[in-house]
């Protein structure tokens, strides 16, 4: 069977979970545990908090994630064109310009807009 | 060897799907939004797993780069920025657990019996050449073929949700 | 790796992609430039449907135009559609000027998005692949959900887009699902090829049953009907206007496409799926609207409950049923167009004025807007001499020919149910008196979107042969 070649992966992520699991347990199992209430707030040494944040974070960030996925996602359209890209030949190479500019194009614009300006 | 090697391609796509629905759960059971976002990133994972097992290399690596890579970093920015432990008191969310269990039991009983009762003959053409050379190039030669239309009206549509996205974060009264 | 390309064909679709990038690139620059935005999406418009008419329609013959093996098909039928989404653009643009100069909030992104939806209909009208139907139907939600929330600082909006979007993401999967199902039964995504491999075993009809679905949302077809209320009335009114036919008018036209043209076969199962939802539509739409206290909200309802009326043209399966839902889009559009644009026009600043208290004595503080509303109330509840009744009247005919004689009673049971609604417009405009003053800016071009409705829905009412000419040779050449 094919998939026999994926048991290699298997195992590595078995070991890779266990990994860290293995170390927290370790450490669990010597480390002191003192509680105090004062670990659990957010900041342990400082000015005391005296009101939550109206809002978390500025949406701009959100902006930049969404940015990040569009191109993201255009590289997966990259990844099989270049796998064929010798068989796509000239007509491909275009076709995939076409594509780029027109992304290219978006980061323009964000740009412009100054979407990706931190003010 | 023989063993692992049979157990492997017998029975890892069922641990898998199992394991997805489980942490499936997990995402909409989990109290703690951050919880559910790991559960959900698991699940992506694991689905990757699975399209692997079903012999589709290449949307095994777009589950992980997409989705496990982008979709997720969206819903951790989406928890930075909706201050969670407020709305929390609102009780926004209603599961219906009842009528949804019944409506997916109903859904899942109608595909099963659909999909076992239906006579699957041989697979196409196209689909028996994608597991004989590769599901990478097989996609590529079709999508970069013959259906080049969609893929370039995929780019616009990526554009526009750039431009949407945009917009919709615009402060008023600034251009 | 030979694909030859079409560029008549590809054409509009390029018109249009420049008229996405334009706009988009002129909201980066000065305030000047920025005022002629809606200008250029409307030339992109015009020019490609310009195009549409003149290098694409003298090329179908009997066959349908196509490039690179179907992925664009154009028939007389599709084409039919295509105009009728243009036009709809071009009066929503002309309409979202004045409205949005009104809010303060004039973006020229704005008409880059709504570009993008009418892209994205006239990939999913002009196509005979699944794949493309699936693409256009993505092109033309996502922008719609952003536009719907486009007055993101009103809570109404935003609710509004984020109920759209959701549900509308689930539509999209399960559509998406449907096609799939048929790929897997017919292995094949082509709509010639699959008309050929086509049974009506259980897998083909789930796939068709996940395919209506998708498409009676975007319809807005009872059940799938839960978004339109609140999507409707918290986006900007000529995007309402906008929404309220394209996609409406697209959904229908392939969902005619695919159940008539790619699978025949199976009408006996579709029929009676048509047929319940159909029903539910025209009664949940008619009943709902009756207890709105809001005008918009109440079109909203109203717009469910004809989408049911076309629906039901689709179970009559025949061609005059088809050239009858034709008709009644077409008179829809300018319908809805003109009865939104009224109410468009009714705003001060940030704030629309659209309920009944607020259109109490309209009709005498404007004469003009009065005769306006009325025209197209009559025309909603399809009063004789207008084009709403003759669209009624042909879907029923056809209705009637193929044996579905309660089916039409029905019909007919819910427009007489809504002529109260309708009505109690034109009673509030006439004769309520509205204790508060109000000054509204009777905008020229937006006036001028209202006076042609209303006077293409009298005249196509009073002759109606030559659209109804139109319709039946769209409806005949599908394929």
């Amino acid at each position: 069977m094919s998939h026999a070649q994926y048991i290699p992966l298997l195992i590595f992520l078995v070991i890779a979970l266990l990994f860290p699991l293995v170390t927290l347990a370790i450490a669990k199992f010597f480390r002191p545990a003192k509680y105090n209430k004062s670990k659990l707030s957010p900041y342990e040494c400082g000015i005391e908090v005296d009101k939550e944040p109206e809002r978390n974070f500025h949406v701009r960030y959100y902006v930049v994630a969404v940015i990040f996925l569009i191109f993201d996602v255009e590289t997966v359209f990259l990844y099989p064109w270049a796998v064929k890209y010798r068989a796509l030949g000239l007509f491909g190479f275009v076709e995939m310009a076409i594509f780029l500019i027109i992304l290219i194009f978006g980061y323009v614009y964000a740009w412009k807009k100054g979407a990706l300006e931190w003010e | 060897m023989e063993a692992l090697v049979s157990f492997f391609s017998n029975y890892m796509l069922y641990i898998l799907m199992g394991v997805t629905i489980l942490t499936a759960v997990g995402v909409v059971y989990s109290k703690n939004a951050v919880h559910s976002v790991v559960a959900l990133l698991l699940t992506m994972i694991l689905v990757a797993g699975i399209y692997l097992m079903l012999d589709a290399e290449f949307i095994a690596a777009v589950q992980l780069l997409v989705y496990a890579g982008g979709i997720i970093v969206l819903f951790v920015f989406m928890l930075l920025l909706v201050a969670l432990h407020k709305d929390e008191a609102l009780r926004l969310f209603n599961t219906y657990t009842l009528i949804s269990l019944g409506l997916v039991a109903f859904l899942v009983i109608m595909l099963a019996v659909v999909f076992f009762g239906t006579p699957f003959g041989p697979a196409p053409a196209t689909v028996t050449n994608i597991v004989k050379g590769g599901s990478t190039e097989a996609v590529a030669g079709t999508l970069y073929s013959a259906y080049i239309l969609p893929f370039e009206i995929a780019s616009i549509l990526l554009l526009v949700a750039m431009v949407g996205a945009i917009v919709l974060t615009k402060e008023r009264g600034k251009s | 790796m030979n694909v030859t390309v079409n560029m008549t064909a590809l054409m509009p679709l390029i018109i249009l992609f420049a008229g996405i990038s334009l706009t988009a690139l002129m909201g980066t620059m000065k305030d000047s430039v920025k005022r002629l935005a809606g200008l250029v999406a409307s030339i992109s418009v015009v020019f490609a449907f310009w195009w549409v008419m003149e290098r694409i329609l003298p090329a179908i013959g009997t066959a349908a135009m196509e490039s690179q093996s179907g992925m664009l098909t154009y028939s007389y039928y599709s084409v039919f559609l295509s105009g009728i989404v243009l036009i709809t653009a071009v009066a929503a643009f002309a309409l979202s000027e004045h409205y949005l100069l009104e809010e303060d909030f004039s973006h020229p992104e704005f008409y880059a998005i709504l570009l993008a939806s009418i892209t994205g209909m006239m990939v999913m009208l002009n196509t005979s692949n699944f794949v493309n139907i699936f693409i256009g139907l993505e092109l033309l939600s996502i922008p719609l959900y952003a536009s719907v929330a486009y007055l993101r600082y009103k809570p109404e909006s935003v609710e509004g887009g984020l109920k759209y979007f959701i549900l509308g993401a689930i539509a999209s999967g399960f559509l998406a699902y449907g096609i799939a199902m048929i790929y897997g039964a017919s292995g094949s995504l082509d709509f010639i090829t699959i008309v050929k491999t086509v049974k009506t075993d259980s897998l083909f009809r789930l796939g068709l049953l996940f395919i209506l679905m998708g498409l009676a949302f975007k319809a807005a077809a009872v059940p799938f009907h839960m978004w339109a209320p609140d999507a409707y009335e918290g986006a900007a009114t000529p995007v309402t206007a906008f929404m309220s036919i394209a996609p409406k008018a697209v959904a229908i036209g392939v969902l005619i496409r695919i159940l008539y043209s790619v699978f025949p076969q199976m009408v006996d199962y579709w029929r009676e799926a048509v047929l319940v939802l159909s029903i539910l539509t025209v009664i949940v739409g008619n009943f709902a609207a009756i207890v709105q206290q809001s005008v918009k909200r109440m079109l909203a309802y109203s717009s469910i409950s004809h989408a049911g009326y076309l629906l039901m043209g689709i179970v009559a399966y025949s061609v005059e049923g088809v050239s009858g839902i034709l008709f009644y889009l077409a008179g829809y559009m300018l319908i809805n167009t003109g009865a939104f644009g009224v109410l468009s026009l009714l705003k001060i600043g940030d704030d629309d004025f659209v309920s009944y208290d607020d259109i109490r004595g309209i009709g005498y503080r404007y004469p003009l807007l009065g005769i306006f509303m009325s025209v197209f109330m009559f025309s909603l509840a399809g009063i004789p001499a207008t084009v709403g009744f003759m669209g009624k009247f042909y879907v029923f005919k056809a209705l009637i020919h193929a044996n579905y004689m309660s089916l039409a009673l029905v019909g007919i049971g819910g427009s007489l149910v809504s002529v109260y609604y309708y009505l109690r417009v034109v009673v509030h405009m006439y004769m309520k008196e509205n204790p508060e003053e109000r000054k509204f800016n009777l905008n020229f071009l937006s006036m001028t979107v209202l006076a042609i409705c209303s006077v293409l829905v009298i005249a196509a009412g009073l002759f109606p042969a030559k659209i109804a000419d139109i319709a039946n040779v769209a409806a005949r050449f599908m394929n």
